[in-house]
């Protein structure tokens, strides 16, 4: 054989095997990547029996799964957590008892679709549910959006209804199976492998089963994972409804500044969502909730917000800057109104600092970690029991 | 069919390769006429009814051009008419299809009239298949042409490597490729080298160009919607299209040069790290070569050329750009993009005339000069390729004073957060940082700088695959980074594999060459 001959040979070997193998591996996973109602309810009703940590994919729409687990849990529980990925950190053990909460948060949750979570657990649940905890996300901007305010259901039918998938024809397939991002989800996956204790078993169970066996985080608290990404990670919702972040890292104090920095430019998609309508929340959203808080106070329930902690420093840096600070300064007074005029309290844990939170506690600009809330809810809980949480925004001294 | 697809990869490469050398162990002219039908098929993909139009221009070329070399060489006239209804006929289907519109858009801002003739569809490679066959009537007038058998001629015009975008072919160094027997059995040593340059081209195009293409649509149309630009915003996206432009074009001729060689067939190379270049003369020699070697033998050398004394040299340049320029487009800001390398082109001759009266060797250059004549050079292009891109004179204009500095030196503001203490310094020492347009982002500027220093440093494809000859034509420069000049290896069919690999799955960003619309 020459050596053109062998070259070719040679390319077309492990390019075709590469590419096969990637088609092959990609087909196995198929559409198991973007979940099923059947995945959906497996997972659920694994966590109801083992009080471990796990998901149902796909990772960017938990709500199936969530509304499962709620109606699981909603004998054993008297609060629930209402927000997006900012409340997520929230554990139960973070509340006083006899406060036993499910944190129904989920990401990409806006404002618009918490007013109707909250109308829907004040009808259905309000004898059942005494305490809700809403976060009110200005710093992403849900508080200022214009969309009108969701209706919800949080039934059983609603997440499992099944979706119906189109037939996809085995040419799309075979193209979506090589496309970048299926490419680097089974990147990921055989990553997962790659690092697994066992290799064989984790191929194995990634590629040939619906979900991945038993393990235990390092908490010792069991898993398991019905996605075919993060698998061995203990990344999912823990009993309480909480997220582990377990693929998440820590923000460095040196990072965290220049983040904090950054977010005060005129440009920082945090400054642009602040200053979107000056600074004034969608004066239609308080209506709601606090029409809601009344009815649910109406049944003996309190209803107590969150402005969800942000990296220390971060409100400082964005009070320099005049425009953000006339923006921020309007949030924070149009909310202290809305909360003293209708007996509410708003946890502003903006400043994290105040709390004593570190950058460490953070992944990014706004999402905390557990140990950053429990610092903000420990000094809630103290000062309210001293009488220093009344209506209007609580900070702490 | 793009080259940059699935069905072309998978599909109609494999089968087309393996049923030309099938055929090709049994009759060479088989084979011929199997690859310009499968060419002819590539062609129909996009849109079939324009394979008649393709088919038509063939036999009447071909026709034309037997009757020109079987006309007596005593009739002189005869023969000169054949030639000029032959080109006639070329030249008024290009204006129709290609320039009708523009005319009498042109007409009707002049007269303030409303003619119109509707929507004309621009078939593919129109530019391209009609100068190559007025260049093969050409030479058949000149004697330099001989009659050829059908199936070459048709093999010659609708080859599918070359037949949307290029290289422009010269009959004289492709028929006789045509004829050889080798050429339809299998060369692996071709097939290699074939294979690893389509590679490349194909890096060039799905990574590159594709890479850094996002970043440029948003910055002109800015300036086409009246947004006043920043010096940086300006330069960058200057510099993103002028990079975009060249990797998108010279990966597509990588590519093409790359499937010929599969085929056992070499075509002319048609890029050599133009933005290299060290004066806007040797710039046209080395950017879409095979269109320079067109424009000067049939047309700059027709209308005299040098001989005439320096003005109408100059003349002849300018004319000769003016229409390449027309070449590119029917619009007035790739006339005056030509008009701009005309005189470009007129100032490097004057200043060559120039230095050689007052006794210089122009030959000879420090390395500190080289290198600032490659910068103005590559900057003066740059400033061209503006124009060539904007939609309309006012968004030239606005580009240019951008780049110019005309509105503001102002960074994005995010940099200053970023940068940290450099941020602080700066802002200090007068430097302004105000809200981000979103048009310059730092990742816009590692691309520009990663494309810069690989036009500036490293070796093209023909460097890369030398030692194999991989194209016609190509000049004989000493070889730079020698360790990364191919050899069949094992190790280098591993990387190939890797590279075509890594394009393939980003083919699902699939997106047409810029040159498709010449």
């Amino acid at each position: 054989m020459n050596n053109g001959r062998r070259y070719v040979a040679v390319f077309l070997g492990i390019f075709g095997a590469i590419l096969l193998s990637i088609l092959a591996l990609n087909l196995m996973l198929g559409q198991r990547s973007l979940g099923s109602p059947e995945v959906t309810a497996l997972a659920s009703e694994w966590q109801e029996k083992t009080h471990g940590v796990t998901y149902a994919p796909p990772v960017t729409a938990p709500r199936p799964f969530k509304i499962l687990r709620l109606l699981d849990r909603l004998p054993g529980i008297n609060a629930m957590i209402l927000g997006s990925s900012t409340g997520m950190g929230i554990l139960s053990a973070m509340f006083p008892a006899p406060i036993v909460p499910y944190n129904f948060a989920t990401v990409a949750n806006p404002t618009a679709n918490l007013i109707g979570e909250a109308d829907y657990v004040v009808s259905h649940f309000g004898n059942q549910v005494k305490w809700l905890f809403v976060t009110l996300d200005w710093s992403i901007g849900f508080v200022y959006r214009s969309e009108p305010p969701h209706a919800v259901s949080l039934t059983r039918d609603a997440a499992l209804g099944r979706r119906s998938l189109p037939d996809v024809p085995l040419l799309a397939r075979l193209q979506d199976a090589l496309s970048l991002p299926k490419v680097k989800a089974l990147g990921a996956a055989i990553k997962a492998v790659v690092r697994a204790s066992n290799p064989i078993s984790a191929f194995r169970q990634t590629f040939f089963q619906p979900a991945s066996d038993d393990y235990r985080c390092s908490d010792g608290t069991p898993a398991k994972d019905f996605d075919v990404i993060h698998r061995g990670r203990c990344v999912g919702y823990r009993y309480d409804g909480s997220h582990t972040f377990g693929d998440e890292d820590h923000l460095t104090p040196g990072k965290a500044a220049i983040l904090a920095r950054a977010a005060a430019a005129p440009s920082s998609k945090f400054t642009q969502f602040l200053c979107e309508t000056e600074g004034k929340p969608n004066p239609e959203y308080l209506a709601r909730l606090a029409a809601s808080a009344r009815r649910f106070a109406a049944l003996g329930g309190r209803m107590i917000f969150l402005l969800p902690p942000l990296i220390p420093e971060m409100e400082k840096e964005l009070l320099k800057v005049s425009h953000a600070r006339t923006c921020l300064e309007r949030t924070k007074s149009s909310l202290a109104d809305w909360a003293r005029q209708n007996d509410l309290v708003v946890i502003d844990a903006g400043q994290s600092e105040r709390y004593g939170c570190a950058p460490g506690e953070f992944l990014d600009e706004h999402h905390a970690f557990p140990e950053c809330h429990a610092r903000v809810f420990s000094k809630f809980w103290r000062d309210r029991e001293a009488g220093r949480a009344g209506p209007g925004l609580y900070r702490p001294e | 069919m793009l080259f940059n697809s699935y069905p072309f990869i998978f599909a109609f490469l494999p089968v087309t390769l393996a049923g030309f050398f099938w055929v090709g162990r049994r009759s060479g002219t088989a084979a011929a006429a199997w690859l310009a039908l499968a060419s002819l098929f590539f062609y129909g993909w996009w849109n079939p009814i324009y394979v008649v139009l393709l088919v038509g221009s063939i036999l009447f070329n071909y026709a034309v051009g037997v009757a020109i070399v079987k006309a007596d060489p005593a009739m002189f006239a005869r023969r000169k008419r054949l030639l000029t209804a032959g080109i006639g006929v070329d030249l008024a289907l290009l204006a129709y299809f290609k320039y009708a519109n523009f005319f009498l858009d042109n007409l009707n801002t002049v007269l303030g009239s409303a003619i119109s003739l509707g929507t004309i569809i621009l078939p593919l490679g129109i530019s391209f298949f009609t100068f190559t066959q007025i260049a093969f009537l050409v030479d058949a007038y000149q004697g330099k042409a001989r009659e050829y058998r059908f199936v070459h001629y048709g093999l010659f015009v609708t080859y599918f490597p070359h037949l949307i975008a290029g290289p422009i072919l010269h009959h004289g160094e492709m028929m006789p490729q045509f004829g050889l027997p080798d050429t339809y059995r299998v060369n692996w040593d071709k097939l290699a080298a074939g294979i690893t340059m389509f590679v490349i081209g194909l890096f060039k195009k799905v990574m590159l160009a594709d890479g850094i293409a996002v970043y440029v649509i948003p910055i002109f149309h800015a300036a086409r919607d009246g947004i006043a630009l920043t010096f940086w915003e300006g330069w960058c996206g200057a510099l993103a299209y002028s990079f975009q432009l060249y990797f998108d074009f010279s990966g597509y001729s990588d590519m093409a040069v790359g499937l010929s060689l599969m085929f056992g067939v070499r075509l002319p190379i048609n890029f050599h790290s133009p933005y290299k270049a060290v004066n806007i003369i040797e710039f046209w020699r080395r950017w879409h070569m095979t269109l320079s070697r067109f424009l000067r033998d049939y047309l700059y050398f027709p209308l005299g050329g040098n001989r005439r004394g320096p003005a109408r040299r100059y003349a002849n340049l300018m004319a000769t750009m003016l229409l390449g320029g027309l070449w590119h487009g029917a619009g007035w800001t790739f006339v005056l993009w030509g008009g701009l390398h005309g005189v470009y082109l007129v100032i490097n001759h004057a200043w060559r005339a120039l230095r050689q009266i007052l006794g210089q060797d122009t030959g000879r250059a420090t390395p500190w000069g080289r290198a600032a004549s490659r910068l103005l050079t590559f900057l003066a292009v740059v400033i061209a390729f503006t124009v060539f891109r904007a939609e309309s004179f006012e968004s030239a204009l606005a580009m240019l004073r951008a780049m110019a500095g005309m509105n503001s030196f102002a960074l994005p503001d995010f940099w200053f957060a970023k940068w940290g203490s450099l941020g602080t310094w700066l802002a200090a020492h007068g430097a302004q940082f105000t809200a981000a347009s979103g048009l310059v982002t730092t990742g816009l500027v590692y691309w520009v700088v990663i494309l810069l220093a690989v036009v500036w440093s490293a070796p093209n494809s023909q460097q890369i695959l030398s030692r194999f000859e991989p194209a016609l034509n190509i000049p004989l420069e000493p070889v730079t980074w020698r360790w990364l000049r191919w050899n069949p290896t094992h190790a280098y069919a591993m990387f190939v594999a890797a590279l075509a690999l890594v394009c393939v799955i980003n083919l699902h960003q699939k997106s047409e060459f810029l040159y498709f619309q010449f």
